[in-house]
Parts: C-alpha cells; structure tokens; sequence
C-alpha cells in the first residue's frame, strides 16, 4: 500500500522537476547552417488512400493539449483520409503518462515517445516491425533512410529491425561559448581564445567590476543546469562526464586521467569565485536573473535562446551585449565543441502498436509526413494563414516571425513543428533566428568545432544489456555526481581521492558496463 | 448499568433491523477493497522479474533476489540510517514541538491573541510543499538569500547550506516544524478544552501553582492523545517525507539526504526498476509495520492507552 503511495506521489513531483528543464529550444530544436538530408522525399509521390480511417494516437505534452484535429492533422485528413484521436492524458508529466499507459496494457494504433523507450517496448513484441512494410507502403521515408544511413542504424532496435519513425531534426550546431562582450570592451580585453585567457578574463569580470555598480557582484560563468552545469567547463581540460569514444572504444569520462585535471581546475575555480557560488541550485531561470541584473558574465548554453538575451534586455541594458566566441583552446592546445545537433537529438518519433488492425495502412499515412507536401506542412503549418509561398519557397507571415516564442506559437495553433515522425527543415528556423545566433552557428559550422569523440550515437541494448545497465549504471553515476560535486565545492580534495575514486569504479563493475555499451557499439558501426 | 445482551440474534437479523448502518459501510469498505486491497496484487512484482509486456502474472518469478541486491548494495545502509537519523530527530524535535506550542497557546487569556497566533502558526501548513522548498531554496542562497546577508553582515563567512551535507537534516527538520507545528497543535488544543475544569479548580484549593497544575493536571489530560500520536508517528518512522527530500537534495547532499523513499524514487521511476522499487517499498513497509506493532505493545504495557 505504502509503496503505490509513493509510486503516485513521486511522478506528480517530478513533473515540477521536469518542467524546469530545457529551454523552449529543448522542445523543438533550433539552428545550423546546412539543410543535410537534401530531400529525398521531394520526388516520390504519396500512396493515395482516401479511404477513411479513424486511427487512435498517443501524443504526451506536458505543456500543451494536443488534439488529433490540430489543422496540421485536419490539412493531413485532406490527403490520407485519416483522422487521429489523442488518448494521451493532460498534466502530470511524461514519464508517469508513458507508464500508465504500458500499465495499461493498451496502446493505441499509433504510439509517440522518446526513441529509446519505443525500441525498448518494441523488443518485448509491443510495436510493429516495419522492415518487410517499408518497400511497399513507405516509399519516402525509406528513401530518408537509404540516404542516411547513420540514422537508419541509429533507430535501428537491438534485435536489428526498426519499428520506429523518428523526428529528425536539421541543422548541426546546438550550444557555443558566450561571453559579455561590453564588458571586455571595458575592461580593455579581447575575446578569450585559451583556456587560460578565458581563466584570466573570468578573473577580470570578477575583480574589476565590468558592471560598474561598485560591487563585487559578478558571476563570470554560470549554468542553468543545475545538477551538472558545473561540467560544461570539462571539456576545457579534454575530460567529460559522460560517455565519449576513445581510440574506437567507448570510454567513462571520470575513469579518464584527465578528468582529474579537470575536478581539480574547477574546484579551484569555483574557490576563486569565478563559477556561480549557487550552481547546484539556481536553476533553469539563471540567465533571466543574471542577465537581466547584469551579473552574469558567460555561459556556454543554446545558441538561439541565448542571443534573444540581447535583444530582451535591450530595454533596460541598453549596453548589454552577449556574444558567440568560439570555444577556447582546450590545455592541450585543441578547439572544440562537444555538443552538436544530433539528426535524432529530440529523442522522438512514432511507432505502430502492435494493436493496430491495419498496420500497412498506417504506415502509410505516417509516409505522408515524409513527401514534399507532408513535411511543409509539418515544418510551417498552413498555407495563408502561418506561411505564404515567395519564389516557391515558403516565408512565415509576419504575425507569426513576430511571435516571441515561434515553435510554441507553431505548435498551439497549428501542429507544426510537433515531435512526430518526420523530417524537420532548418529553412524554417533561419527566418525567425536572431542574427547573432545565426553568426555564432556559421562560425561553428564553418570551422567544424564539432569535436567526434564526444559524439557517442543513440545505442540500442538488447533486454538483458538493458537490464544489467539498468543495474550497475545508476550506483555508479550517483557516486561519481556525489563525490563530483563534493570536489568541485571544495568538500575534499582531487589530489589524494582520486586514485580511491578511480577504484571505486571499478568495484561498482564499471567495465561491465563498458564492455555492454561497446558490444552495443560494435553492432552500431556493423550496421554502418 | 444493566450488562448488554451478548447476542443479538444472527446476522440476518440485524441486517434487516440496521440495513441502513450497513449501506452507509459500503462505500467505505469498498474504498478499501480497490484501492488498499487489490494494488496489494501487485506487490508480487517485488518477487518477480517484472516485466510490463509479459503482465504482472506472465512475469517469471526471482524468489528474493530483489532483495538481496538491495541488502547488498553499497547504499542500502547508508539509506537505512538517513531514514532512521532522519526519523529519530524529527520524533526528538518536530513531535514535541506542537505539544509545547498548545500548552503555551492554553494559557493565553487574551482570545483574540490566541486564535490569531493559532491562525498564522497553521497557515504554512496549506502552502504546497514545492514551495516551502522554493522558499528555503531562496532563503538560504549563498549569494542573496537573507540567512547570508545576515552571516555576512554579522561577519561570518557566507554558506552554500544546500550542498553541505552536515546542514541538511537541520534544514529539512526544521523546515518540517516550521509548516507543521500549527496544524499537528489542533489536536492537543481540542485535547486540552477537554480536560474537566473542575480539576483545575481542586488543583488551585490544593495550591498547586501553574506549573505544578501544568505537570498534573494538563499533561496528564492529554497523554492518551499524546500516546496515540506517536505510535502514529513511530509507525511512519520510516515514511519520510521524501517529496521535501527530492526537491531539496543533491547528489553532494546524498550522504546524509537519501533515504529509503528517494532512492525508490530513483530506482522505480527514474530507471523503470519497477520490481527493485516494490521490492524496497515493500521492505519499507515491513519495518514500518513491526515498529508499530512493538511500539503499540510498549504503549498498552507502559501507559494501558494503544492503539488496538
């Protein structure tokens, strides 16, 4: 009794958890310069089927109440004779809707979560494989997937079919290094390009009061991550904490030499005064509060949301200026990104249940998404009334490009721009991104920060690596945030600890854990 | 008093004497039988390897090996005594503390001064715990949250309380008495209006003063009450309020923060361990159980009150 108790009182809380994280970039990804996957979908013409059909979809939004009858999905009716019904709940949050729903033991047709849970259900026979479907029924998306052949192997499940239609995002940069450009126009310096220029520009922002108000208020970097803001510094030591590719294999950033180098770096910065004393718990609004106090002095975060700063605080900052730099050279002398705008970082998609009557018929109607006409509507919603056609292009009217918040504008009126199966097109987000962004996002590209090592691709684990992962992995991260942030805060010193800490990995059978992500690895790049 | 008559006739009898009684039941006993009885079903999946697909029967059985990884893991001490730490100072701190506030609150004349301060003692008490946590959040901010300002201008150092693992369980205790202590002192205050005046009296022809008529009078008036409330209490030892935990802990924090509740929390819904998490709870509810069973011995021995 107790225990059902807590399993409903503990979902409730974390949608307040959840709803803190990611900005609206998080929900629907944003900008880079090259449109990749070239189209494929342009030729193929869609399967008529304008027979009728009442299909039953699951589509979770914490924010929004998505309806079947969005006019995205009315337009869509138009063409495929299919009209969809949600049966996702309202409120509370994800995760505790997807589980009540396998609880349920009833899912509908069409099934709409994130990919590795979708390829998780699908091995225990939930879903519908569609390789044998695809040929017949799904012409343009099969040609998306002949012609990407890292997302194929991606979505691929472990037991090597695929059962999922991703969302596949565009672009290629996500996040880059900001810095308060007026102030080191104050302070007479210039863009940092080290590790140790960015060290002694921090350390100018926080002794020679940049914001002039004869306080020592200044926070240099800062993080709206709460929990591991504090390692987006890492990679300025080559460490990271997570997962990263080494030599071909999959290594464990904190088992690796440098993450000492790292620990030890940050924790005397954060001494220093030079990191946000309230990391651990400043959270999600940290660059609305320490931007608009004129605190904040950097940030490495998301390219667009973080160029807005500019123009927002125009008002009451008439001097602010937040600018992209490129990310400063790591100790040993290399310049690099670690994030990077990943064709399935949304982590979303569709898939058909294995409840569904017609299986083919469904697909084809998710194929519709992947033609010309399925994927502006999905991009930029309805002709005349989001978007007009300029030199057979479409351009967002100009209520819309004056929305503050576009994607969610999208989404609320028309469906566009949903999480479901298809193929997102960057042209869409350029017409409305801030000009400073959009630099940042050129630099990037161009110079192609991007650094592969830390691209670790979407794994997919059979039941049993699933499970064993499920059991070593969590110890082993609880214990290295713990004894993490105890460093970084000071608590204890690296030096002296981290041969123990090192230990202590192993004993919580670290290299099982590797030896299952690097199995999983393995069959990835056979699929290549 | 003539002695009540041992039979009442048979059950039919009285059903149809006292239909009504029994249709007033119903719902109540169907309350329970849905939702305390048949999740109860479920709690099998603490022995099984629990899959969602294959259903809570169609899952293959484990025997207790949930359990032994629990019992062997690295963190089931370190969980058990933050929830038994946590346990012990609340019922050494936070239990006595309405008590004290309704004595005091009993010997106020002024009416006006007493409903007022009892008013605003159990306001916190329907603020949503999300934003109790908010509010110590920002009260305790290293940077400008008030305590600081003050340790500062006191001329201390400022302290990052929330990521210090010595400061958590003061933080939380006292949090939890900050927002319960008004509401937990109703049931003494009714408790107290209870106590026959004429003791009182007896007690002043006696001479007893105020204090003496407090120990001898008052405390005893209401140690049935008293009593019960903490066998309640001691029942939920292990039951902590672990909503206030999540929203207030870190991972620097775990050392003395994570307890039984927040570690099912991240088992069973962060990682979709379902099985291990029932298994937990279900050793969580074990203890609680026992505890009760004993306290309730010890009360009925010691003071004749208990609960059954």
């Amino acid at each position: 009794m107790k225990k059902m108790k807590s399993l409903l009182l503990a979902p409730a809380l974390m949608a307040v958890l959840v709803s803190g994280c990611g900005g609206n970039e998080g929900a629907a990804p944003s900008p880079s310069a090259n449109d990749s996957g070239a189209s494929p979908a342009a030729s193929a013409s869609p399967v008529a089927n304008v027979e009728p059909l009442n299909l039953n979809f699951y589509y979770y939004s914490q924010a929004l109440q998505i309806n079947g009858d969005l006019p995205i999905f009315q337009e869509a009716s138009k063409a495929t004779g299919v009209t969809l019904k949600n049966v996702a709940p309202t409120g509370g949050d994800d995760a505790q809707a997807w589980n009540l729903l396998l609880a349920s033991g009833e899912l509908p047709d069409i099934v709409a979560y994130q990919l590795s849970g979708l390829n998780n259900i699908a091995v225990q026979g939930a879903l519908v494989p569609l390789d044998d479907l695809l040929a017949e029924n799904a012409p343009n998306f099969k040609a998306f997937l002949d012609g990407n052949k890292a997302v194929k192997s991606a979505i691929t499940a472990s037991d090597g079919k695929i059962y999922v239609v991703p969302f596949v995002s565009d672009g290629e940069a996500q996040e880059g290094w900001y810095i308060r450009q007026d102030w080191l126009d104050k302070l007479g310096l210039k863009a940092p390009a080290t590790v140790q220029e960015y060290y002694e520009v921090l350390k100018a922002f926080r002794e020679q009061d940049p914001n002039g108000n004869g306080k020592k208020d200044e926070v240099p970097f800062f993080s709206r991550n709460a929990t591991s803001g504090f390692a987006s510094l890492f990679p300025l030591w080559d460490a990271s904490l997570s997962f990263k590719l080494k030599d071909g294999k999959i290594v464990y950033g904190p088992n690796e030499p440098e993450y000492k180098t790292a620990a030890t770096e940050t924790a005397k910065w954060y001494k220093e005064g030079l990191i946000d004393k309230e990391i651990f718990t400043r959270g999600n609004t940290a660059r609305d509060i320490l931007f608009a106090n004129d605190t904040g002095g950097s940030v490495h975060d998301w390219f667009a949301s973080t160029a807005n700063y500019n123009n927002k605080l125009q008002p009451t900052l008439p001097n602010f200026s937040l600018r992209p730099i490129a990310p400063p050279a790591s100790i040993s002398g290399k310049v690099f990104e670690v994030t990077k705008r990943n064709p399935l970082g949304n982590d979303a998609g569709w898939a058909i249940s294995a409840n569904a009557k017609d299986p083919a018929a469904v697909l084809r109607y998710m194929d519709f998404w992947w033609t010309e006409e399925g994927r502006r509507l999905h991009n930029f919603g309805i002709e005349g009334e989001t978007y007009t056609v300029v030199d057979g292009k479409p351009v967002f009217t100009e209520k819309v490009l004056n929305e503050p918040a576009v994607v969610d504008y999208l989404i609320k009126t028309t469906g566009a721009q949903l999480t479901i199966g298809g193929h997102q097109d960057f042209a869409y987000e350029e017409q409305w991104t801030n000009k400073i962004a959009l630099e940042g996002v050129k630099m990037y590209v161009d110079n192609n920060y991007f650094a592969p090592e830390y691209q670790v691709p979407q794994l997919s684990f059979t039941l049993d690596e699933d499970k064993k992962i499920k059991e070593l992995f969590p110890p082993i991260e609880t214990y290295v945030m713990e004894t993490s942030q105890k460093w970084f805060m000071g608590g204890e010193a690296v030096e002296g600890s981290y041969d123990a800490f090192v230990q202590q990995l192993e004993q919580l059978k670290l290299d099982e854990v590797l030896e299952i992500y690097n199995t999983a690895y393995a069959r990835y790049l056979e699929q290549q | 008093m003539p002695a009540l008559p041992v039979k009442t006739g048979g059950l039919g009898k009285t059903l149809r004497r006292d239909w009504f009684l029994y249709a007033i039941l119903v719902p109540f006993v169907l309350w329970y039988i849905l939702f305390a009885f048949k999740p109860m079903y479920g709690l099998q999946i603490a022995f099984k390897d629990y899959s969602v697909f294959q259903g809570i029967a169609g899952s293959p059985w484990a025997g207790f090996s949930h359990f032994e990884t629990f019992l062997q893991s690295d963190y089931f001490l370190r969980v058990l005594k933050n929830t038994l730490l946590i346990s012990l100072y609340s019922l050494l701190f936070a239990f006595p503390a309405p008590i004290l506030l309704a004595l005091l609150l009993n010997d106020v004349k002024n009416a006006m001064f007493k409903k007022m301060v009892q008013t605003i003692t159990y306001l916190p008490h329907f603020i949503s715990v999300v934003v109790v946590c908010g509010i110590v959040t920002n009260l305790l901010a290293p940077g400008n949250g008030i305590v600081n300002l003050l340790l500062e201008q006191l001329g201390f150092e400022k302290i990052y309380f929330l990521a210090v693992p010595e400061y958590f369980r003061t933080i939380f205790i006292s949090m939890g008495i900050w927002q319960e202590m008004g509401f937990s002192a109703i049931i003494y205050i009714a408790a107290l209006a209870g106590i026959n005046t004429d003791l009182y009296e007896a007690a002043v022809v006696d001479g007893a003063n105020k204090w003496k008529r407090m120990l001898n009078v008052t405390l005893p008036g209401i140690l049935p009450t008293i009593m019960i409330m903490l066998i309640l209490k001691i029942g939920s030892l292990l039951e902590v309020g672990y909503e206030a935990i999540i929203l207030l802990y870190q991972p620097a924090t775990y050392e003395t923060a994570d307890v039984i509740n927040s570690y099912v929390y991240r088992e069973g819904i962060l990682n979709g361990r379902y099985d291990m998490a029932t298994a937990v709870g279900l050793f969580n509810s074990v203890v609680g159980l026992l505890l009760i069973v004993i306290s309730n011995r010890l009360s009925k021995k010691y003071t004749g009150n208990g609960l059954w």
